[in-house]
């Protein structure tokens, strides 16, 4: 309840007090970006974890497995699709939250170059770093579809 | 042909075209190319910059800070989402 409050507010307005406590550098960025995909992982993994079918676990109970093996062959793949999902979100927010802060406070990244770029009016530059950053959250969702693959096997 | 390869055809033939009908868009002065770049445009300059080595540094530190912050929301958001299960 809480968390889906936070959820939705602009949490990215907190920027200056994390400028305050971490100086202008990347600790700063990470900082607040981390808070913002948290909060979707969270609950993503609260929610897989009440939605696991209790008829799974009792056939587990009756087959005898150990508590390792119940973990390893029921729970994690009943929970891995729902928490894979909250990856998904958690990455939009943190690549946003990345690229927007660096953006607004000009701290060293794709999103200083962009605006760097957008004042000079240099739009080639402008739109060669968006699709940098394509590229960059292409490939991080290829990374965590590959994962999920590793976990669900 | 298989559906699903039939659909990324598709796909990947709806992006080109749409592409192409913004660098044709830009060539032709449809859109004032002060304010839009046309797609191969912004590839080149992407490819220089890379090369000259400012991208890349700047993309890696990028890559940095989204892997960092990744890293760090899973690890407490897993153990975070667990605690507040049981």
């Amino acid at each position: 309840m809480l968390l889906a409050a936070l959820f939705s507010s602009p949490i990215i307005l907190a920027y200056p007090i994390f400028l305050v406590t971490f100086g202008r550098t990347s600790a700063a960025v990470i900082a607040l970006s981390s808070i913002f995909g948290l909060i979707p992982i969270i609950m993503n993994t609260k929610s897989a974890f009440q939605q696991v079918n209790p008829v799974l676990l009792e056939v587990g109970a009756s087959m005898n497995l150990s508590r390792r093996q119940m973990f390893r062959h029921i729970l994690l793949p009943a929970v891995a699709p729902t928490i894979f999902s909250g990856f998904r979100l958690g990455l939009t927010y943190i690549l946003k939250s990345v690229l927007g802060l660096e953006y607004v406070v000009q701290i060293g990244g794709v999103g200083m170059w962009l605006s760097d770029a957008a004042f000079r009016f240099e739009v080639g530059e402008v739109y060669a770093g968006l699709v940098g950053t394509i590229l960059l959250s292409v490939m991080f969702l290829y990374v965590i579809n590959r994962t999920e693959v590793l976990v669900r096997r | 042909m298989r559906q699903e390869t039939k659909l990324t055809i598709w796909r990947t033939l709806m992006i080109l075209a749409a592409l192409f009908a913004l660098e044709a868009a830009v060539r032709y002065r449809w859109i004032d190319p002060f304010f839009m770049a046309s797609p191969l445009q912004a590839l080149e300059v992407l490819w220089s910059q890379i090369w000259d080595g400012r991208a890349l540094v700047l993309t890696l530190v990028t890559l940095y800070e989204i892997g960092f912050a990744l890293l760090v929301s899973t690890v407490v958001g897993l153990f975070a989402g667990f605690l507040l299960w049981r």
